[in-house]
This record gives structure tokens, sequence and C-alpha cells, in this order.
């Protein structure tokens, strides 16, 4: 599914390379924050860190480059191998 | 007449020029001898070389790709090519030339031409048309998995046998529930013959 969404993933990529306020990277670093709060334990510490704006860019930057790597036909098995090792 | 090639991904494409083995009874369109390639990045300056070059360079960008996302040390050395992170958005890579007195070139690249140029190098090595050694370093399963899985299957070894014996022993022991206690009974007697 990467392979279609990959001119947006590459956007949000870029978005953040050049600006540290982009208006991109903050529409999607919020609406990441609803989803995480929509759906995961909001209790645990690993939670908390990923809704911490100052400290979620690593992982969302690694989340974004990891399925902008698999967009290719052996992309699941590519994908899988990453996931294993996260 | 030379074979041409293009591999595009937004802002990157790669270019591959070569023959077809006709000794192998390959098609005309075919590319098993490749002569030149050239991988040219917007607003870069254009990297070319030969077949020899070609290899290390995707080599070190799906190993460097595969560092990055590991949360391992982004830093890939070799004789031809260097790469490293800058920082979280920014890579900085040095190219070797092989010929002497060719200063190295040093290119910046962010994410996003980062993984342009990884999914143009995917392109190739999934292409039918073009015959090269294919680069397997994603698709391999990583080592640590590779320990985690016979970790798991050592764990299960050591631990099965054990509990087959202690659910057998406990299944073997309830049945003697159905049996009376003779150390009971014997009580039970004693403390009838009093009366």
């Amino acid at each position: 599914m990467s392979k279609y969404l990959y001119p947006y993933i590459r956007e949000i990529l870029k978005s953040k390379e050049f600006e540290e306020n982009s208006v991109i990277w903050n529409d999607f670093n919020k609406r990441f924050i609803e989803l995480i709060k929509e759906r995961f334990n909001m209790d645990s510490m690993r939670v908390k860190k990923l809704l911490n704006q100052a400290e979620n860019d690593e992982i969302i930057i690694k989340s974004l480059l990891t399925l902008s790597f698999c967009i290719s036909n052996q992309g699941y098995q590519k994908l899988k191998n990453f996931l294993y090792d996260f | 007449m030379q074979n041409k090639l293009s591999f595009h991904q937004s802002s990157v494409s790669l270019e591959i020029i070569g023959l077809p083995d006709y000794s192998n009874n390959e098609n005309k369109d075919q590319i098993s001898i490749i002569s030149q390639w050239k991988l040219t990045i917007i607003d870069k300056p254009l990297i070319e070389g030969k077949i020899e070059h070609l290899e290390p360079i995707m080599n070190a960008f799906y190993i460097y790709s595969n560092l990055l996302i590991k949360n391992k040390i982004p830093l890939f050395e070799s004789k031809l090519i260097d790469i490293k992170a800058d920082n979280l958005h920014e890579h900085n890579i040095v190219l070797k030339s092989s010929k002497p007195n060719v200063k190295p070139l040093i290119l910046k690249i962010g994410n996003s031409l980062l993984s342009d140029t990884i999914n143009c190098f995917d392109q190739l090595n999934e292409s039918p048309k073009v015959r090269i050694k294919k680069t397997d370093i994603p698709n391999r399963i990583p080592q640590k998995l590779k320990f985690g899985l016979n970790k798991k299957v050592k764990f299960f070894n050591f631990f099965f046998p054990p509990f087959i014996a202690i659910c057998s022993l406990i299944l073997f022991s309830s049945s003697f529930i159905y049996f009376g206690n003779p150390i009971e009974n014997i009580e039970k007697k004693e403390l009838i013959k009093p009366e």
C-alpha cells in the first residue's frame, strides 16, 4: 500500500528537511498523535513518549522511511524483515 | 548498438547502458553486460561509473538504509563510498574516485532523495530486463531475528520435556485419589478398637 502513498510520504519527509516548523509536518504529526490517542494504551510510558511532540520526530521519520523503502514488488518481504528487527 | 534502460523515482533516475549476452540466447532488449551506468539526482552532480562500481554503491545504500532504520549507528565506510548521517534529515555521501588525483565528490541528500535512490535500485534489482548480481541485503532475514528464532527453539527444547514430565506425573498421581490411604485406614481402625 505504501506504493500508492509514496508521494505523500515523500512530501512529509521532504517538508521536515527544509523547514523546522513546516505546515505539512505539523499536520501529519497532529494526525499521528490523534490516531495514537484513539488506538493505543495511554497509560504506557512508550505511548506517552510517542505523544510527546518534542521527542517523537525520530520514530515518525524512521516509520516513514521504513514505508518509503518498501514500495517495490518485494516490499512486503522487506517490510516484514524491517519490522522483525525493529 | 547498446541498449539503454532507465528507472525513475521522483527526483532520482538511474540509467543502465549495456548489451545483451547473445551467447546465452538473450533477447535484443536485455542487458547482461553493463558498460556504463548513470545516477542522476536533481540539483546534484551526476554520478556515473562502470559495473564494478555499481554493485558496491548499491550495497552501500542498502546497508546504510538498514542501519538507519535498525537504530544502529548510521555509518558506512568503504574504499569507494562513505555514507554517514549528519542529522535525522541529512545524509552525507562521499564518493571516492578510483582515478588518481581526483578529489572525492561530496553529496548531501535528504531522506526523500535517499528513499528515491533506494527505490531506483529496487527497480533495477527487480527488472527482468537487466541481469546483474542481485543485491539481497534487504530480503535477508536480519541477524537479530535469526538469533531470536534460535533462542526460541532452544527455549522450547529446554522447557518442553520437563513440562511434559510434570504434567504426566500430575496425571499419574491424581489417579491415586481413587485408592484409599492405608495409613488413614489403620488410624481409623485404631480409633474404633478402643471403643
